[in-house]
């Protein structure tokens, strides 16, 4: 079932993403001389490319082997998720400080209200890319809490239980942060 | 004188009513009878022997008992003889889990022999070592309960498809230097197992009786104390040379004490059998060979966790009329094609069999076994690892302990002639896959034969005795005993390479002579020497080790990751040093993992990263503790937002 859901979740996760990619290249051809957004700093840029690196290694590793064998991480698979790990969850960390206030549902309501123009509303984030960055945001944290918690003494009940978290999470995480690049890549 | 033909009827008629009860037809009846009750049922019985004729001590022609015709009347024990103690050598019982083999040991070919008439990969059936069932009856019988190959009917023979596929498949043949006719049978000795008092004295009585003077049928009588007996079988048909006289048959004298007045004897038979019991068979000691003459440990050994807490064997290995006694391991459900297996393994006692036919058993805590939280261990861990990986056995060294069996060492007997270093060397524990994929330890034990390398590239077993007959005369290899010092000493190459020339002129025979010692095969060179080299032949063979079992404060993992994960941890790299008759310098120590087709490289980087553990952690709380300071600013921003929103709307209005 998770197997079948995670592939159909992550199709349409990439088809997003090349939806999403085109329709910024119309707006911003559209918007030409328009105020623009702020663009993204290197160490946001840095952050952020961190954190997806760390996500896609890690789903590759994680989401890769129960896609393909239906079995739990092991060997060298097993250790790359994990040495990828810490790379995700510190860029995760960095880009929760760094973004946080792109994605701010009263900016955007608000410069909408004020503002009419054609160019603002396509730079303004939209409530569903602010949806998307909050959700990536809560997917993180409950990703690292469950493959922290494991290791610091929890029953078997429970290691299922967080096992289980850890893999949904994942893939919320996963298709979160494909359909969210698509938004960052070319700001 | 003519008879008169209208007698002969009248002849026929009394011959039959004086002759039919001695034919057998005076056996006694097989019953199934039951009290269905918990209570012990006391058995004040009469005893019968072998005829089924009852017994009357005071009669010279009584006895000796026979436990069969004994018992059968009351229980079924024909139904009862088909049992796992007793069915070894019937092809149609399916093999199940490989288990302890007998071991042979030839001193004087130094041939040291896994045996089995079960079809266990890597064991030898007696027929290939040249061993007929009077053989393993002699050799083995100190620590057999009688029947299968101890009362050798030839079984009938098996459906094709339950053949063994890996041994040879011959019937059991017609040794001619059996003396059956003169021992009698070894039956099954009910009171082997089931004698409460332990007034069944299988260690000393029956020992004598059945193996050292061939009373086979009279075993189960001495070892009860129901009588004496003097005289040995083995020397009926020879000549005493002190006196010239045929030596006569054994004598009995019955212990008339033990029968009451309706000559019935009071046996303390219980159901479950008392541990101990079990244990005559069943011991496995660490030995420390360091320790000199008391290289016994055993004394300072703790003892399984649930025999010391009460239990008993049969609490678990349990079986019903049949005697198919649960041997506990996690397929055999599925082997035997019988669910309710399932809840008498380690995992469906302590937390339940989701499979078992019985709703109670779908629960954990079977008997008040705790069941285990296994607080802070990874699911991986139970689909990768049997409970016994971390629960059985001694605790896991940079080398495994040496181990001695009752069945390979004949523990439970007086022998002063066992040595730290008596054949066959056992080893444990060692950390394999088992059958189902799972890591668990297994004792380890290294064959070492003469053999033929065929053309398809398997090696077919020379008997002992045809390498002790091809190198009679020739005093290249001296005749020992087993019991000898000198049966541990290794052969030389010499020794080797020309007892390699006289196995390959043995007359008729096929392939290339042979040596497999110390897990190598050993061929002869053109000049004369011998080279090892690496064959699938030469392999240990190992199976698992169930007990004795570790409480949970005293299992891998109760100290940590790094029981198992240091990088020097012996699950992983414990070294197993090939031990046997056989010079250890030329034996190729192995490390544990290798055993289990992983690579050093894995292995290493795995244990390593262990290290960096704690840094992990601490990444993983410091970045969750970030995101959800966050997503909590976030969240109150977001109600105090809205909060002044509608501040700002109600006073707009």
């Amino acid at each position: 079932m998770f197997r079948l859901i995670a592939i159909l979740s992550l199709i349409l996760a990439v088809a997003v993403f090349v939806v999403g990619l085109r329709r910024r290249r119309v707006a911003e051809s559209a918007a030409d001389g328009a105020p623009k957004r702020r663009p993204l700093t290197w160490v946001e840029r840095g952050l952020y490319l961190i954190m997806v690196v760390g996500i896609v290694g890690a789903a590759v590793t994680g989401l890769g082997m129960v896609i393909t064998t239906g079995k739990h991480l092991e060997g060298w698979g097993l250790m790359i998720h994990c040495a990828i790990a810490p790379a995700f969850a510190v860029g995760m960390a960095g880009v929760a400080l760094t973004f946080a206030d792109r994605y701010c549902f009263r900016d955007c309501a608000v410069r909408r209200t004020t503002d009419t123009t054609a160019a603002t509303k396509s730079a303004c984030c939209p409530g569903i890319w602010d949806a998307m960055f909050w959700g990536m945001l809560v997917a993180g944290l409950i990703v690292i809490l469950t493959a922290i918690l494991p290791m610091t003494g929890w029953d078997q009940y429970w290691q299922h239980t967080l096992l289980d978290i850890h893999k949904w999470s994942s893939l919320a995480l996963a298709v979160l942060t494909i359909m969210h690049a698509s938004r960052v890549v070319r700001t | 004188m003519i008879q008169p033909l209208h007698r002969i009827p009248v002849v026929l008629a009394l011959a039959s009513c004086l002759l039919l009860p001695a034919l057998g037809f005076g056996q006694a009846k097989e019953n199934n009878r039951k009290e269905d009750s918990r209570a012990t049922f006391v058995h004040r019985i009469g005893l019968n022997d072998e005829r089924g004729l009852a017994i009357d001590p005071n009669k010279a022609d009584a006895g000796p008992y026979s436990p069969m015709q004994t018992c059968s009347t009351c229980h079924p024990v024909s139904q009862m003889s088909k049992g796992w103690h007793f069915n070894s050598n019937d092809p149609s019982v399916p093999a199940g889990r490989v288990g302890e083999p007998w071991v042979y040991f030839d001193a004087t070919t130094r041939s040291v022999l896994p045996l089995s008439y079960r079809n266990w990969p890597g064991t030898f059936r007696p027929q290939q070592a040249g061993l007929s069932e009077w053989d393993m009856t002699l050799r083995f019988a100190r620590h057999h309960t009688g029947g299968g190959f101890g009362a050798p009917d030839t079984p009938p023979p098996p459906p094709p498809s339950t053949r063994p596929t890996t041994q040879p498949t011959t019937q059991p043949g017609v040794d001619p230097k059996a003396r059956w006719q003169h021992a009698g049978k070894l039956e099954i000795d009910c009171m082997i197992c089931h004698s409460g008092r332990n007034e069944h004295d299988i260690s000393t009585e029956r020992f004598v009786q059945a193996v050292t003077f061939q009373n086979h049928k009279w075993a189960p009588t001495v070892a009860l104390g129901l009588a004496h007996v003097t005289g040995s079988s083995a020397n009926v048909g020879k000549v005493d040379e002190d006196t010239g006289e045929p030596f006569p048959p054994p004598k009995m004298t019955w212990d008339k004490h033990r029968f009451d007045a309706s000559k019935k004897v009071l046996l303390d038979v219980v159901r479950r059998p008392p541990s101990e019991r079990c244990y005559f068979c069943h011991t496995t000691n660490s030995i420390d060979p360091a320790r000199g003459e008391n290289f016994f440990t055993a004394h300072h050994a703790d003892g399984d966790v649930h025999i010391v807490n009460g239990m008993n064997c049969s609490d678990c290995h349990r079986h019903g009329t049949d005697h198919m006694v649960t041997r506990g391991y996690p397929n055999e459900a599925k082997d035997y094609g019988k669910p309710e297996l399932g809840a008498l393994t380690c995992a469906g006692c302590h937390l339940g069999d989701p499979n078992s036919p019985d709703p109670a058993n779908r629960l954990g805590g079977k008997l008040g076994s705790p069941i285990p939280a296994h607080e802070g261990f990874p699911p991986v861990h139970f689909e990768k690892l049997a409970c016994t990986a971390c629960h059985s056995g001694p605790w896991p060294e940079k080398t495994p302990d040496e181990l001695q069996t009752s069945m390979a060492h004949a523990l439970g007997l007086d022998l002063p002639t066992r040595r730290a270093d008596t054949t066959p060397r056992i080893v444990g524990p060692v950390f394999l896959k088992g059958e189902d994929g799972k890591i668990a330890p297994h004792k380890m034990m290294w064959p070492n034969y003469w053999g033929r390398l065929q053309k398809d590239g398997s090696v077919t077993l020379v008997p002992p005795a045809e390498v002790t007959k091809a190198v009679a005369g020739k005093n290249i290899l001296k005749t020992l005993r087993e019991t000898q010092a000198d049966a541990a000493v290794p052969l030389t190459d010499e020794q080797i390479s020309q007892t390699l020339v006289l196995v390959g002129a043995v007359p008729n025979s096929q392939g290339e002579p042979v040596y497999i010692s110390g897990g190598k095969l050993y061929r002869r060179n053109a000049d004369g020497t011998v080279k090892p080299e690496n064959h699938a032949a030469a392999k240990a063979y190992a199976w698992p080790m169930g007990h004795d079992v570790r409480p949970a404060g005293r299992s891998l993992g109760s100290r940590g990751c790094n029981d198992c994960h240091a990088s020097d941890a012996p699950m992983y790299f414990a070294s197993v040093t090939p031990l046997g008759p056989f010079d250890p310098k030329k034996a190729e120590s192995t490390l544990m993992y290798q055993y289990r087709d992983t690579g050093y490289a894995q292995i290493s980087a795995f244990n390593g990263s262990f290290r960096l553990r704690t840094m992990l952690k601490v990444i993983g709380f410091a970045c969750a503790a970030v995101i959800a300071a966050v997503l909590l600013t976030a969240v109150v921003r977001a109600i105090t937002a809205t909060t002044n929103r509608s501040i700002t709307t109600n006073r707009s209005m």
